[in-house]
């Protein structure tokens, strides 16, 4: 094995930003959790969970993400199961359905089936030729990602039903498929959502028509969008320090360190703490992007691709949720957010990307460039630079 | 392996480029609104956090305290907690589960909770109170459920606590919720929507010394609107202190008197008044049956208050000053010193009273003798209160010339000594009583005046109402010297700190047109019906009792003889020598005034002289 051939392959700018943005999750949840004076026992819980992410980061480069492709649908079966089990013999939490009790942790198999739907999506494009021109095959993406769609709709959970959807469509869009295939079907969903709209429950009727102006009854089910803003806007600049902040230090802004995490940094660190950690994520994305293209095959293409939509979507929701420019859905930030299946989700599709990474060089040959980048931003230490073939080789 | 390399192909990379593109596209658009809303629109969030959070809260005065004659506290404040509600700290969405956690704590249904959360949303920012005086527990834990409770605290509210309860409920009145009908009238005098405000008795009358001045708390509070920082505070000024010249020692002993007087006689409710002569100060204002004003205090239930308002021997109307009554004989003390003052002093002049006085027409008006009293004087018709010599005195006598002093001047005398107008005293809802003339009768009811009316109204009887407070007072004037008072129940308003900040000083109402001889007779004449007159069964009383008896029929159900029912009435004052209390006792439908209504005033004389008088002395 060439092992030192691989770590050299690892990418540090992608595990550093994941790092750094899981340990800022930790201080944001401290901050959050002040009140309760001690270290609380959510901010242990996410730093066990990000001690865990970080031992998947370091596993994954040793793993090759090919063996996944004979596992894809023996998880795919899994999550479906997990997912069904949930809606029997799940904890309500807020009239939801979406959590396992395990002692004093809570396993949210909607979070794991996103990995699961990822790789089976992948799996199934790539598993033989010009299945992506194939019109069957296009239908039989939807029946597989509707299924778990379907029974995490049934939680009732409707903002991680839309990032099924939304993996889905960038999936099948990065894949290839004929663009007409994408319209017929993106207009024949706008109209099912559409009939849905008038069937839906309340709370997300509210959430959609609060959007639309969260001042017209600010105690209402406007309230947490308007607080969220409150606290954004009063972050001005600089911020009103770390714990400082009294939208999140007096409670006004609810389920902060959960969804709404995003709004405690904007509040204590400002704008200037908001774009550090924004552009933490536009580079671990960017290097996601790059991974995916550097891919040695189709297979890791798809994944790379699914894990970076995953990663991003949620990102976009949850900040454009809190600023105002998104209806309040409940999806977490990321890193960021608190949750023990999500993070633990969120580094395993890091971990992904590393085996890809790690795994796209074992051959002799130069990649062609992707795309031109002009000379002078070929720098080594530029982020969005990737390493060559031929430098690989050369070491 | 394969040694294959794999192309993108030229779709493919256009699609990451795209992808690409999307990705810098949206955070472009996240930094972009975060600019707007962090950089362009920060300072405005800010202050809006700023509001979130910083409150000022209005801090309630302790009300003044009540404290009788001898500086006992009859009303003071108990340690109490209310919950409330400020609704701008509870989401609409949150409120039915509050109101249902809420339901079972405060053991109240979540509807009426609910309806007071709807309320409350007027004034949003303004605690509304859901359930006032709850136990201490249930306070500590509806604290400690806050987070679960946004927007729902305990605070410290006191409650009224009046010592006496039943017999002080009348004078003293009670506190409560503004009236609604009162609510803008109160608020525009700063008052807030969950106040306070005295309801009826010296509470109400005394509000606006009793109930302080607000003041301030600007604090910091979590989005549960509990309190985390005191920023600044003002605090809030104590209302003043109030002592009353009643005694509450002789109001609870007349109560056990008039309640005894009540059982003996079979009658449903009576009153009693006792004042200072020389002031007008009212030492004991006892009506029965009476109500126990810490339930109002308390926040009164449906059912209390429904057992007292319908109670058909109306606990909640104070009898005292709102109750009307013939005065029957008392009313002879009118007629008798119009008599001494305009005709010369006459105590020649007799009548002969032979049970009964019949006029040409056939109309015949009984004495309350039926065996007659024989020739008497002025004098000696007060002493034995013969009717019929009170019949000839104003009406004129078939029997003789004399024609008779006529209604006209006997309403112009008793207007004088106070009847037909209330006294003024310091308690809402006193009645003026009712003094007929002819004129009067033609106008109202359209008939003529005739002989009868006015040998009725010598007697006090007829239309003639008066209020027991009326009664005593009119002793009181006579015994003072022809001073008619205001009474008076308050007698000092004090600064907290104890220092006296007023006293109020006893104000002539107007002067009794009566020289001092002509009062002087009627206290002779007073005091002999006590000693062998109508009232002889009290004479044994060792404190000079003076008075005049009252049997007052009204019209009722006849007795087996064929008698109206009667009120039994005494009113007078005591020592005669130096007078230094004056009283009226009422007891409705008890019978004869002799019988009923002296022995009360006579039991009343000893204690306040054996007991009240000698304690401060």
């Amino acid at each position: 094995m060439i092992v030192v051939r691989k770590w050299k392959l690892y990418d540090y700018w992608l595990t550093a930003a994941a790092i750094v943005l899981g340990a800022v999750g930790i201080v944001l949840i401290r901050s959050a959790t002040l009140i309760e004076s001690e270290v609380s026992v959510d901010v242990m819980k996410q730093t066990a969970f990000l001690g865990m992410g970080v031992v998947i980061l370091a596993i994954a480069p040793k793993l090759n993400y090919r063996w996944l492709g004979s596992l894809a649908w023996i998880g795919y079966g899994a999550s479906v199961v997990m997912l069904l089990a949930v809606l029997i013999a799940g904890v309500s939490i807020g009239g939801s359905q979406r959590w396992f009790l395990i002692g004093p942790f809570s396993l949210q198999p909607s979070e794991f089936a996103k990995i699961a739907l990822i790789v089976v999506l992948a799996h199934y494009f790539s598993a033989g030729p010009h299945r992506v021109e194939d019109i069957r095959y296009f239908f039989g993406s939807i029946v597989i990602t509707a299924v778990p769609a379907f029974l995490v709709f049934r939680e009732p959970d409707l903002g991680t039903t839309l990032m099924f959807l939304g993996i889905w469509g960038a999936m099948v869009f990065m894949a290839g498929v004929p663009f007409k295939y994408i319209i017929g079907v993106t207009v024949g969903l706008l109209c099912a959502v559409f009939l849905q709209l008038i069937r839906i429950k309340e709370y997300m009727w509210e959430r959609i028509t609060t959007f639309l102006d969260p001042t017209a009854d600010p105690l209402g089910a406007g309230y947490n969008a308007l607080q969220a803003q409150i606290s954004v806007g009063a972050g001005e600049l600089w911020g009103r320090g770390l714990f400082q902040g009294s939208q999140t230090q007096l409670e006004y802004l609810r389920v902060q360190h959960k969804d709404f995490v995003f709004a405690v940094l904007a509040e204590e660190l400002g704008f200037v703490g908001s774009m550090l950690v924004l552009v933490l994520f536009a580079v671990l994305l960017m290097r996601a992007t790059l991974i995916a293209t550097s891919a040695r095959d189709h297979f890791g293409q798809n994944i790379a691709v699914g894990v970076t939509t995953f990663i991003f979507l949620q990102t976009f929701v949850n900040v454009g949720m809190i600023i105002g420019l998104l209806p309040v859905t409940g999806i977490p930030l990321p890193f960021l957010s608190y949750g023990g299946s999500a993070l633990i989700t969120t580094f395993i599709g890091i971990g992904l990307l590393q085996s890809i990474a790690v795994h796209s060089r074992v051959k002799t040959y130069a990649m062609p460039p992707v795309f031109h980048v002009p000379a002078r931003a070929r720098l080594r230490l530029l982020p969005w630079k990737t390493q060559s073939a031929e430098e690989s080789n050369r070491s | 392996m394969s040694e294959e390399k794999r192309r993108l192909t030229r779709r493919e990379a256009i699609r990451f480029y795209l992808l690409r593109i999307v990705l810098l596209g949206s955070f472009l658009a996240l930094v972009a609104r975060l600019w707007y809303i962090q950089i362009v629109r920060g300072p405005e969030y800010r202050d809006q956090a700023e509001n979130n959070s910083l409150r000022v809260l209005s801090v309630k005065p302790l009300r003044g305290v009540i404290y009788d004659w001898n500086n006992q506290r009859v009303a003071i404040n108990a340690p109490s907690f209310s919950v409330v509600a400020r609704m701008i700290d509870l989401p609409r969405d949150e409120v039915e589960s509050v109101a249902r956690r809420l339901a079972a704590l405060l053991e109240m249904p979540s509807l009426t909770i609910m309806e007071r959360m709807n309320e409350g949303l007027q004034s949003p920012y303004l605690p509304t109170i859901l359930k006032r005086d709850v136990p201490h527990h249930v306070a500590l834990i509806i604290e400690e459920e806050n987070p679960y409770l946004p927007g729902i605290s305990a605070e410290s509210r006191p409650v009224r606590e009046y010592a006496g309860g039943d017999s002080v409920g009348h004078v003293l009145g009670y506190v409560g919720p503004i009236p609604h009908e009162r609510t803008e009238f109160y608020l525009n005098r700063g008052y807030e929507r969950d106040d306070q405000v005295g309801i009826a008795g010296i509470e109400s009358i005394y509000e606006t010394e009793l109930h302080g001045d607000k003041g301030q708390r600007n604090v910091e509070v979590n989005a549960y609107g509990r309190t985390v920082r005191v920023l600044r505070e003002t605090p809030s000024r104590p209302g003043k202190n109030l002592v009353l010249g009643l005694d509450l020692e002789l109001q609870e002993a007349v109560t056990t008197m008039l309640h005894e007087g009540l059982v003996e006689s079979g009658a449903p409710s009576g009153a009693v008044v006792a004042m200072d002569v020389a002031s007008g100060a009212v030492r004991a204002l006892v009506s029965l049956p009476g109500f126990d004003n810490n339930l109002f205090a308390r926040s009164i239930s449906q059912e209390d208050y429904a057992r007292l308002a319908n109670d058909p021997s109306r606990p909640l109307v104070n009898q005292t000053i709102a109750g009307l009554y013939p005065p029957a004989s008392t009313f002879k003390l009118v007629s008798l010193a119009h008599w001494l003052e305009n005709y010369n002093m006459d105590l020649d002049m007799e009548f002969t009273c032979h049970g009964q006085l019949t006029l040409p027409g056939g109309w015949s008006f009984g004495c309350w003798k039926r065996s007659g009293h024989g020739s008497l004087n002025a004098y000696e018709g007060l002493v034995r209160s013969c009717d019929v010599f009170f019949y000839s005195l104003v009406g004129g006598s078939p029997y003789t010339k004399f024609e008779g002093i006529g209604p006209e001047a006997l309403a112009q005398a008793a207007t004088s000594c106070g009847f037909g107008q209330a006294t003024g005293i310091d308690l809402p809802g006193e009645q003026d009583g009712l003094m007929p003339t002819p004129e009067r009768k033609q106008r109202v009811k359209n008939e003529p005046w005739f002989q009868g009316d006015s040998y009725n109204t010598a007697i006090g009887q007829g239309d003639v109402l008066s209020t027991p407070l009326q009664l005593a007072n009119l002793s009181a004037a006579i015994a003072n010297g022809g001073e008619l008072m205001y009474p008076r129940v308050a007698a000092e308003i004090r600064g907290t700190d104890g220092k006296q900040v007023k006293s109020i000083e006893p104000r002539v109402a107007r002067r009794l047109p009566y020289s001092a001889e002509v009062l002087s007779v009627i206290r002779n004449a007073m005091r002999d019906v006590v000693a062998r007159g109508t009232a002889i069964r009290i004479a044994s009383n060792p404190f000079g009792i003076a008075g005049k008896t009252g049997t007052a029929e009204y019209p009722g159900p006849r007795d087996e003889d064929g008698h109206l029912p009667t009120h039994a009435l005494f009113t007078g004052f005591a020592p005669f020598d130096e007078p230094e209390i004056a009283f009226a006792v009422v007891l409705y439908g008890a019978g004869e005034g002799s019988q009923y209504a002296a022995p009360i005033a006579d039991k009343l004389t000893r204690f306040y002289f054996e007991s009240v008088r000698s304690a401060r002395q």
